[in-house]
């Protein structure tokens, strides 16, 4: 019968020469993650993409899974998409401070204020393999999880699945973008659209500006930029109560902020909140316009 | 507090390195009593007078048996007192609704038994002072020397609340749990069986049923109607995968765990989803459970002893009340009944024990079984009927949707080490070295690719 040691060496000496290796072919090949499994697996990996606190971006962009349809390779150079899938603007900000990025500029999507910090986000981002690790090797990280690289690999094998804008530049892909709008399925929107008409509760929507208002004093305290930016959404639920009482909240906390709204005309969601594939390239663009002005 | 959390491996380590520490060696027993009322207590400590109360009926019950006191009256009592725990516990709230639902209102009793919370792994602990009592009453049960109340007490409590399988089993049966009580020593722990367990069941856990948990959050309605008949498939055998993944991986690492503390406890699970038959399928299910209910309700019902018409019935029976110990809901009575007619229906059929040698009728059955299995799911996964018809009906004509490749691939490579598991048992990857090899690549896929922690999905049981 092997003993404690035996067993403990071969079983722990084949993980570490797993692990070892996977690292070092991560290490070798730098593969470009574009696909998650899930919403969570991009979240944490969003998330660990602020703590480790990498790279210095000119802009950040927080919010919730509005902002997450904008492809990373749409948005300028230096950009880092924040934007998280079923959270608010105050968990990307949240996530900014812990990771100590200081970009020129943070824009704010204001669609979701009402929604509350997720803190627990954070804690599941930081462990258990401590972040100091993880930045010394990638291969350990939650954005390379063997998954992550399955999909994305996928993904590369499959054009059509994911359009980048190709050699000409950001630019030049912007102005190539058909006019034609998205196919949408009519049905899916309505549905979605009754189902999203609510209004938040006044106390809980202030409590949430009031904490959003803190994040932005500490943000322009520390000398950066902060634009609130109100992503397009169906007609219907722009002017249901719970657009329009956010809305209003953050205009009342946050009077001196530049506030951008992309037209909700020229835009196409799936299902009334979020945009469809071609209509979001064509909101980074807009949005990249409008804030080179 | 779960297995897959860090205050836990801080826990273990403790237990571990004092339960061997040579001055200890004689209060063994006590420290895993001591332990475990610790480790219950972490999630509920109001609830643990329950646990306390059960176990100390339970005893008195069985000492009374093993000292040949009124040993009718005392097993009598303590069984009926053991179901009227999980009775109470667990279906008042069920109670409650049905009440509520026919009188048009819950009245203020109605709504007391509302608020009192469901004690973890009630459905475990009673099940466990059933079968000490029944054992001791049967004769399985031997003394413990020197046989006293406060040895029995003490012995009792840690038959009954062991950590390992304290929450969701398996389920041990007293005559093969007791006669383990005593001293033990480091050297004698079983080192191939705790790697292996550990290892195989936290891969299943942390790799596999959580990151499908993921997945598997879609099966939801009406957000079914949104995604095609291909994708509510797939999504349905995940769950089919991930439920199994949870509750081996649970198993295996209280396997492991009591193993490393020098007890056996049984396998639950031997391949189930490479069952010929609904039969097979609960040989290798839950086995703790099913010899469980085999032994204490289907026997002495009769089992098939009397008739093939009272045997339908029996099955019928003891699987509806099987469903219900899953969960307080009608839908789970509803599952257990799924089971039941099916299990009637094939054993009128002659389809219990197949015959044909068949590779190809073999894999046919097996396919059939699994869909079968894999239907069944679904109540557990949506106890609102309605919801589970909606996701069928969702299934059958949804199919002019476009499935979504990217989530079937997921699932694939999720399922693909469970139907691989399930294909290669162990033994078959032939030395001890090799397993040992194996299991390493096990444990650097949970170093790179565990998902959210999320509970077990017995935990509600």
């Amino acid at each position: 019968m092997p003993s404690f040691i035996s067993n403990f060496r071969v079983v722990l000496g084949w993980a570490v020469a797993a692990v070892a290796l996977y690292a070092a072919a991560i290490e070798i090949g730098r593969p470009r993650i574009t696909l998650y499994p899930d919403q969570q697996a991009y979240n944490l990996a969003r998330a660990e993409r602020a703590l480790l606190g990498e790279g210095e971006p000119s802009t950040v962009l927080v919010g919730s899974s509005l902002g997450v349809r904008i492809p990373d390779d749409w948005l300028p150079e230096g950009w880092l998409n924040l934007s998280l899938g079923g959270m608010g603007p105050t968990t990307g900000l949240a996530l900014l401070e812990a990771g100590g990025l200081q970009p020129r500029r943070v824009v704010v999507e204001i669609n979701t204020v009402d929604v509350p910090l997720d803190s627990a986000l954070q804690a599941e981002a930081s462990g258990p393999i401590p972040l100091a690790l993880r930045k010394a090797v990638r291969g350990l990280r939650i954005e390379y999880r063997p998954v992550n690289l399955l999909l994305s690999g996928f993904g590369a094998l499959r054009p059509g699945v994911h359009q980048s804008p190709g050699r000409g530049g950001l630019k030049a892909a912007c102005e190539a973008l058909p006019p034609t709008p998205d196919a949408v399925a009519a049905d899916v929107v309505a549905r979605e659209v009754e189902r999203q008409l609510q209004a938040p509760t006044p106390a809980e929507l202030d409590r949430r500006v009031s904490e959003l208002k803190a994040a932005v004093e500490r943000l322009t305290g520390r000398g950066a930029e902060v634009v609130l930016l109100e992503w397009p959404v169906d007609p219907r639920l722009a002017a249901a109560p719970r657009q329009v009482a956010i809305r209003e909240a953050v205009r009342n906390a946050l009077p001196g902020l530049r506030w951008v709204s992309l037209a909700p005309g020229e835009f196409q969601t799936e299902d009334g909140l979020h945009l469809a594939a071609l209509s979001a390239r064509r909101a980074a663009c807009a949005l990249e316009r409008v804030l080179s002005t | 507090m779960i297995f897959n959390s860090l205050p836990f491996v801080g826990f273990l380590a403790v237990v571990v390195l004092v339960y061997y520490l040579p001055p200890a060696r004689r209060w063994q027993v006590e420290w895993l009593v001591l332990t475990s009322l610790f480790f219950y207590a972490w999630e509920q400590p109001a609830l643990l007078s329950l646990l306390l109360i059960s176990a100390t009926i339970t005893s008195a019950a069985s000492y009374a048996i093993l000292k040949g006191a009124e040993p009718r009256l005392a097993a009598t009592l303590g069984v009926v007192a053991n179901l009227s725990i999980l009775a109470f516990f667990k279906y008042n709230h069920l109670v409650a609704a049905s009440l509520g639902a026919q009188i048009g209102q819950i009245g203020s009793l109605g709504q007391a038994l509302l608020l009192l919370p469901l004690p973890v792994g009630i459905s475990f602990y009673t099940f466990h002072g059933i079968s000490l009592v029944v054992d001791a009453w049967r004769g399985k049960v031997p003394k413990a020397e020197p046989f006293g109340p406060a040895r029995h007490y003490r012995n009792t409590l840690l038959y009954i609340i062991f950590f390992p399988q304290l929450v969701a089993g398996p389920i041990v049966k007293a005559a093969d749990f007791m006669p383990q009580i005593g001293w033990k020593k480091f050297g004698d722990v079983d080192w191939r069986t705790v790697f292996h367990y550990t290892v195989v069941g936290y891969f299943l856990k942390v790799v596999i049923a959580d990151n499908l948990a993921q997945q598997t959050s879609f099966i939801a309605c009406p957000a079914c109607q949104n995604l095609s008949s291909v994708d509510l498939a797939v999504l349905l055998i995940g769950y089919s995968v991930q439920i199994f993944a949870d509750f081996c991986g649970y198993s295996s690492i209280a396997i492991g765990i009591a193993a490393l503390l020098g007890y056996r406890l049984p396998i639950n699970f031997n391949r189930p989803y490479l069952a010929d038959s609904i039969a097979d399928f609960w040989r290798r299910w839950h086995i703790s459970l099913s010899s469980f209910l085999r032994e204490y309700l289907y026997i002495p019902l009769g089992g098939n002893r009397r008739g093939p018409v009272r045997t339908y019935a029996n099955l019928i029976i003891v699987m509806g009340l099987g469903g219900l110990w899953h969960g307080a809901a009608w839908s789970y009575a509803v599952w257990g009944l799924w089971h039941g007619v099916g299990l009637a229906v094939e054993r009128a059929c002659g389809g219990s024990e197949p015959t044909s040698r068949s590779l190809v009728l073999r894999a046919f059955r097996i396919a059939c079984v699994f869909a079968f299995v894999t239907l069944g799911w679904l109540l557990f996964k949506l106890p609102n009927f309605a919801d589970a018809l909606e996701y069928l009906s969702a299934m059958v004509t949804n199919t002019h949707i476009r499935p979504s490749l990217l989530r079937c691939l997921v699932i694939a490579a999720y399922a693909l080490p469970v139907f691989a598991y399930h294909l290669l048992p162990s033994r078959r990857f032939g030395t001890v070295r090799r397993q040992m090899a194996v299991e390493g690549l096990l444990l650097g896929a949970i170093i790179l690719n565990s998902g959210s922690s999320n509970a077990f999905i017995y935990f509600q049981f």
